[in-house]
């Protein structure tokens, strides 16, 4: 069964932080727990909220009705009080008031107020008293003081209408931001160049703070252009690095993806996409980049774009990422969006990946060491300086030995090296499960990146449908593609773009023409429901 | 280490007479010297190039380097700076890549002071692209005190017209710890040829006792018409590899 709490309020009244205590305490009761997030470009004032869905079973995307609303301020109430269900639980607190509500206590003690609010939740739907004061004192740490007691006194404030048990495994509460900042260091990251923008910025300040107990430079540049160059010289000097953003400074990002395409140096870029073009809407979702960023930097050189759906495959394709990028000497994108980035996912058991660790670099010398052989597969390792090899990279064409040339022959020649590496590239790709199928059935629902969770939960409402999730985008899995859409009855995909910008790219690969589109372009992610209805309707 | 070893087979695309000759002239001369006096390692050395004419050094020092783009030269380094702290990074830009495309790396590198050197081959115009104007060309401009109020730790401006004094400028400007821009005046024999100008301009200013030279950065804003030569500045402080957390000793 899945429930549903949403918490609303102004920004900096601690809707955000009240939310994810809650989860934790669900998370330290055995229970999964999806949050979305949302929230309007300002600091102070506004209306926040955050949809907590959880349940026994597997939970991966927020519901939207809700069988308690807590709201921190009287203005909060009217957004939501369609949203809440018959016979559901309202909390207020502060001097104002509706029927039928519970108020917590605190008064206008927001800190107070806020914690209190927290029992009564805890109480209402029955966990453990004891397991979730104990979260609340690992969160709160000393300053705890009088919101123990609130949060106890509002414990016993309802009868308790449910009484939610959950499993024995370990659930840990992740948002995307920190699967990504994760990966980047178990993947020996040592320098992370970037500017803020969101929904980008999340995994930075991540870094940020994970530096202060490991041996890595994290420096908020000037501007987008230097955080991309400078990645670009630290992948250079033979150490993993990485830089990110979002729309408009991924645009500005485009002449450093170039170069490394040409110059043959690795560049990790964390691409978090949100709505509309230029600045669009800062903090709601979309899927409107991806042709974009398949596109991003002139000229022809080959990419790798992997998109997750969750905390957990961030991390496993953030470490793919990091990965190719070396192996290859390419530009590689972790393509994410606000909704992954910022929402909070069940994580069961530990984050994983297959992919090997050490970087790829030339480290010891070489005889007649060629910055870009040219041999079969296309490419060799990247000596570094210092190595006893002359490293040499640039952004002008090139012989084997990095010199500028301009012959016919030799242009030819090397551009034929660079464009090998796609073929190399896709052979090896294709064994880190670019395509995964879910379910079992005749008709297909496709979709990549966000829509995952929404489309996986819709799944238990629709027999004989399955889901096809496309992982990698570039190199496109074409033969992996068309082999799980084999025998389809129906295909529908499901995109957070208004114009079908994913099936465009399928059909540019594969020649598979979806006509049946789920389209979603408000900045709001999907919910399993709208999925189930539309599906309905489509047919 | 002789010349022969800093010289790649590659023939220079400069024109007869070019003033580059004289860079990369000097720039041999003082990374065989740096070399030979044990300040630097040769294989811990890397050069960043810009685009543009002077930025062809790239392809005949036969030294690490990455040709990297328009504008970005410093970024660039300050990356592989801070990736591998132990090498020497050196930079060579022009005054339309760094004055123009890139001004605004220009301004906050001499704020976060990293410990590369930036060398500006100066001469008033897009050269490669056939002679348009460039911000520096105006007389109100002067981009060596932009780096001054932005707090470039070591300032110093040098001549193609005076070989050793530039090669002795660079040996001082590579051996700073910070960030160190030296810009290098040159004619342009094609499109601003006025070489002649910038020699009997020159002004050599006097080389105070170390480690302050804090009275030379006033003579970057005479209005004379003299063009001072020498080093303006150099103050050593912390440098951003420094306050960074990655060392790659561990």
């Amino acid at each position: 069964m899945r429930r549903t709490v949403i918490f609303a309020g102004q920004a900096g009244s601690g809707v955000d932080k009240t939310a994810s205590i809650f989860a934790e305490m669900l998370a330290a009761q055995g229970l999964q727990v999806f949050i979305y997030r949302d929230y309007s470009s300002l600091i102070r004032g506004g209306h926040n909220f955050s949809t907590v869905t959880f349940g026994e079973g597997s939970i991966r995307s927020h519901d939207r009705k809700a069988d308690a609303l807590v709201v921190f301020n009287k203005d909060a109430i009217d957004p939501h009080r369609d949203s809440l269900i018959k016979g559901g639980l309202m909390v207020t607190s502060g001097d104002y008031s509706e029927e039928g509500a519970v108020i917590a206590s605190g008064g206008n003690n927001r800190y107070l107020a806020n914690n209190s609010s927290l029992g009564i939740i805890a109480g209402y739907f029955g966990l453990d008293k004891e397991k979730a004061r104990r979260v609340l004192a690992e969160r709160l740490g000393p300053t705890m003081g009088s919101a123990g007691s609130a949060f106890e006194a509002g414990y016993d404030m309802t009868d308790g209408k449910y009484s939610i048990r959950g499993g024995k495994r370990a659930i840990v509460i992740m948002d995307g931001s920190e699967a990504v900042a994760r990966a980047a260091i178990d993947m020996g990251l040592k320098a992370a160049f970037y500017y803020p923008m969101t929904p980008a910025t999340g995994v930075f300040a991540k870094l940020v703070k994970m530096s202060d107990e490991r041996p890595i430079s994290v420096v908020r540049t000037e501007d987008e252009i230097a955080a991309a160059m400078a990645t670009i010289g630290a992948g250079f000097s033979g150490v993993r690095a990485m830089t990110g953003s979002s729309g408009g400074g991924l645009a500005l990002m485009g002449e450093a993806v170039s170069l490394s395409g040409m110059a043959e140096v690795p560049l990790v870029i964390y691409a978090a996409q949100r709505t509309g073009p230029s600045t669009g809407v800062p903090t709601y979702t979309a899927q409107g980049d991806i042709k974009f960023i398949l596109s991003l930097g002139p000229g022809e050189f080959p990419k790798f774009v992997a998109m997750p759906g969750d905390a957990e495959e961030s991390y496993e394709l953030t470490a793919q990422a990091f990965y190719f990028a070396d192996k290859y000497r390419i530009p590689s994108f972790i393509l994410s969006d606000k909704h992954v980035a910022e929402s909070y996912f069940s994580v069961l058991g530990t984050l994983r990946t297959t992919v090997p660790k050490k970087m790829t670099v030339r480290v010891k010398p070489v005889k007649g060491y060629q910055s870009y052989k040219i041999d079969e597969s296309g490419f060799s390792p990247m000596a570094i300086p210092g190595s006893g090899n002359l490293a040499r990279a640039t952004s002008y064409e090139h012989d084997a030995f990095g010199a500028t040339i301009e012959d016919a022959e030799a242009i030819k020649k090397m551009t034929d090296k660079r464009i090998r590496k796609s073929s190399s590239l896709a052979s090896e790709t294709a064994d880190f499960s670019p395509i995964v199928t879910y379910g079992k059935g005749s008709k297909v629902i496709v979709g990549a990146g966000s829509v995952k969770g929404a489309i996986l939960d819709a799944l238990e409402y629709l027999p004989g449908w399955k889901f096809v999730q496309i992982r990698h985008i570039e190199p496109f899995p074409t033969k992996a593609f068309t082999g799980s859409l084999k025998s389809a009855k129906e295909v529908v995909i499901v995109e957070s773009n208004s114009t079908g910008l994913l099936a465009s790219i399928i059909r540019e690969k594969t020649g598979v023409d979806i006509k049946k589109k789920i389209l979603k372009y408000d900045g709001r992610p999907f919910a399993a429901e709208e999925i189930v209805i539309s599906i309905g309707k489509k047919r | 280490m002789n010349i022969s070893d800093l010289t790649t087979g590659e023939r220079p695309t400069w024109c007869p007479g070019c003033a580059n000759f004289v860079t990369l002239a000097a720039i041999k001369k003082a990374l065989i010297e740096l070399h030979s006096e044990g300040m630097i390692d040769i294989d811990k050395t890397v050069i960043v190039s810009d685009i543009g004419c002077g930025a062809k050094i790239y392809d005949y020092l036969n030294i690490n380097g990455f040709y990297a783009l328009h504008g970005r030269v410093i970024p660039t380094a300050i990356g592989i700076k801070v990736g591998n702290p132990e090498l020497n990074v050196i930079g060579f830009g022009g005054d339309g890549g760094t004055y123009d495309e890139g001004m605004s790396h220009l301004v906050h590198a001499s704020r976060t002071n990293p410990g590369i050197t930036m060398m500006v081959a100066n001469n008033r115009v897009f050269a490669l692209t056939k002679g348009q104007s460039t911000s520096s060309d105006s007389p109100i401009t002067n981009p060596l005190s932009i780096a001054a109020v932005s707090g470039a730790g070591f300032i110093a401006r040098g001549s193609s017209t005076d070989l050793d004094h530039l090669s002795s400028l660079m040996k001082e400007a590579i051996s700073h710890k910070g960030f160190s821009l030296l810009e290098i005046m040159q004619p342009c024999i094609i499109f601003r040829n006025d070489g002649v100008d910038i020699a009997e301009k020159m002004e050599m200013i006097a080389k105070p006792k170390e480690p302050n030279f804090g009275k030379n950065i006033d003579r970057l804003h005479t209005k004379d018409g003299r063009l001072p030569i020498g080093i303006f500045r150099k103050e050593e402080r912390p440098s951003l590899e420094d306050l960074m957390r990655y060392d790659p000793k561990g």
